[in-house]
């Protein structure tokens, strides 16, 4: 029985990679990048040189017979540079025999919002977007497929990135209970600034959601919030309906971890909440936990421009691996306490970084600025006072700035980006 | 064995694994109160917003053997909710309206010109099947008399299971 099997296997498997030679010729699901994309065309171009095939061209339309995509026939390959668009013919269930394929290749997903008819599918990874879009044309759904629907296959092959920026998701550590802090305020008429451990992560505000996870790193956390009149129309104190109330919730269960119960705000004189929370995560940052105490280093503003001259000098050299270094820890530790496994979160944020050394010639720095010490000086933040911000980088028709919280670890003399 | 031949043949012809389409069908009759959704439909993909969990993929879907389109679960004050919504066929509404008169017998019923309501009430679910009709007497919709229309579409399917 088990020789008969094994048998039976060989037999349909000769049989159809030999009956299948002519017919399934070129198979666009081995392809993986552009290079490879184009490889095949030239095979292609060798194999069939009465056809028109350009190796060269970055746009054209392929009908040659013996493409398929694992072994559904393609009847038709649109190849450009930034895409490929596969067309399968609308024979013997092609769109159900595709969808199958591309299932079998990359897991079930769900199925995609479309504005039209078509039932739309993507499938997202490291090396490559597919969207696959079935066009019923004797079918009902995908319990009824019709022997005529066919579908589209777009690929899109993405760049490979070595650089540790756009891979930290691979060192990003899971764990059981992934608490998320958030700071819900709900308030009327006035502005607050909120202190979280000693530092100011923002002031005279009125937006009503903070992520705190990324100024934690220890199990209890202190939190201030001083609540101030709007000043809307001149007005210096607070309006007779003013209140405040906020809740700290854990959002990865929902739960309240601490509230400021509702407060009715009158006066002209801010009114201070100042309380303690249990800030319990799995992995605490080492961030700036080990900074020196930077309130009396007389050489700080030059520190400070410095790590930003250092910034803009990577930028404008394209030096992929100082870029990575100066941005490395801040950008881990925050994909880190977001518990962020999601390849796209690093690559979108490292191409973030090469969009601004692609798009810029040149950069300006702060040389006039206040520098604000928080958590017993261990972390500054620092005002521009003569330009909009610290760094400005500007290119044609394009300009864009950064700034960001600062620390010194013990034992160097150089400032580094830490949140 | 016959299992095990055909994975190795698939996976000899085409170097992937082949999913079991028919192993993940799920039956929405047999859920229950108790049932952890999730571990339930586990492998196939669902979305989730606001405690609501949604399938959409109707070839893992039925109701009584009616392919379902939709079906969504959330919880309420008075149990764990099932919307389901199957494709507007009349002969699944004929099938799914049966197959509830045979198990759990005469409902309550609101006819109106539109609109065919039944309700149905036991001690663990509740289940209300509604239909829009078409005809000529749509635009007097507000009458209370009944007159006999055509399906048109589902309105609602939905169960509530309660806590024992």
């Amino acid at each position: 029985m088990k020789n008969l099997i094994i048998l039976l296997i060989l037999t349909i498997n000769f049989t159809f990679t030999s009956c299948g030679s002519d017919t399934l010729k070129y198979d666009f699901s081995k392809i993986k990048s552009l290079a490879e994309t184009k490889a095949l065309i030239a095979k292609m171009q060798l194999e069939n040189k009465d056809e028109k095939v350009d190796s060269t061209s970055n746009f054209q339309e392929i009908t040659l017979k013996g493409m398929h995509y694992a072994g559904v026939p393609v009847k038709s390959a649109l190849i450009t540079d930034n895409y490929t668009l596969l067309t399968t013919d609308t024979l013997n269930f092609s769109a159900k025999n595709l969808l199958e394929s591309l299932e079998a290749e990359k897991g079930l997903t769900n199925i995609a919002d479309s504005y039209s008819d078509d039932i739309d599918f993507f499938w997202k990874d490291e090396t490559e977007n597919k969207k696959l879009e079935i066009k019923l044309v004797n079918g009902k759904h995908l319990a009824a497929f019709g022997d005529k629907d066919y579908a589209e296959l777009t690929i899109n092959y993405k760049p490979t990135y070595t650089i540790p920026l756009a891979n930290l998701h691979k060192k990003i550590k899971t764990f059981e209970n992934q608490p998320k802090y958030i700071l819900n305020i709900r308030a009327y008429d006035c502005l607050y600034d909120i202190i979280l451990n000693d530092i100011i992560i923002t002031e005279s505000t009125n937006i009503t959601e903070f992520n705190l996870n990324n100024y934690i790193t220890g199990p209890n956390s202190s939190i201030k919030i001083i609540a101030k009149p709007s000043k809307s129309e001149g007005s210096k104190t607070f309006h007779e309906q003013s209140y405040f109330s906020a809740t700290i919730i854990n959002k990865s269960n929902n739960e309240p971890v601490q509230e400021i119960v509702k407060t009715a705000l009158n006066g002209s004189n801010s009114i201070v909440f100042d309380t303690e929370f249990n800030s319990i995560l799995p992995y605490y940052p080492i961030a700036w936990t080990d900074g020196a105490d930077l309130r009396n280093d007389k050489n700080l503003k030059k520190k400070v421009i410095a790590l930003y001259d250092k910034l803009g000098k990577a930028i404008l050299a394209k030096d992929k691996q100082a870029i990575n270094d100066i941005f490395y820890q801040k950008d881990f530790e925050m994909q880190q306490l977001d518990f962020d496994t999601n390849f796209e979160t690093a690559r979108n944020e490292w191409e973030a970084y090469l969009a601004i050394q692609t798009s810029s010639y040149k950069y300006t720095l702060a040389n006039d600025f206040e520098i604000e010490f928080n958590d017993g000086g261990k972390l500054i933040y620092t005002y521009a006072k003569d330009k909009s911000d610290m760094i400005i980088f500007t290119g044609k028709g394009y300009d864009d700035t950064l700034n960001h919280y600062l620390y010194q670890p013990k034992g160097s003399n150089e400032l580094k980006i830490i949140r | 064995m016959k299992r095990l031949t055909m994975l190795l043949l698939f996976t000899s012809l085409f170097g992937y694994a082949q999913i079991d389409y028919k192993g993940l069908v799920k039956n929405l009759e047999d859920i229950t109160y108790e049932t952890d959704i999730k571990a339930h439909f586990k492998g196939i993909p669902f979305n989730e917003e606001y405690s609501e969990i949604e399938f959409n993929d109707e070839r893992f879907l039925r109701f009584y053997g009616v392919i379902v389109n939709k079906v969504t679960f959330s919880d309420s004050w008075n149990g764990k909710v099932i919307n389901i919504k199957p494709f507007n066929e009349n002969a699944d509404y004929e099938k799914i309206k049966a197959k509830l008169f045979e198990l759990y017998g005469e409902p309550e019923t609101s006819e109106r010109t539109t609109r065919i309501r039944y309700e149905w009430e036991t001690d663990n679910k509740q289940i209300l099947l509604s239909i829009n009709l078409q005809g000529e007497e749509e635009e007097e919709e507000e009458k209370e008399e009944t007159v006999q229309g055509v399906f048109k579409d589902f309105d609602s399917l939905t169960i509530v299971l309660k806590q024992e």
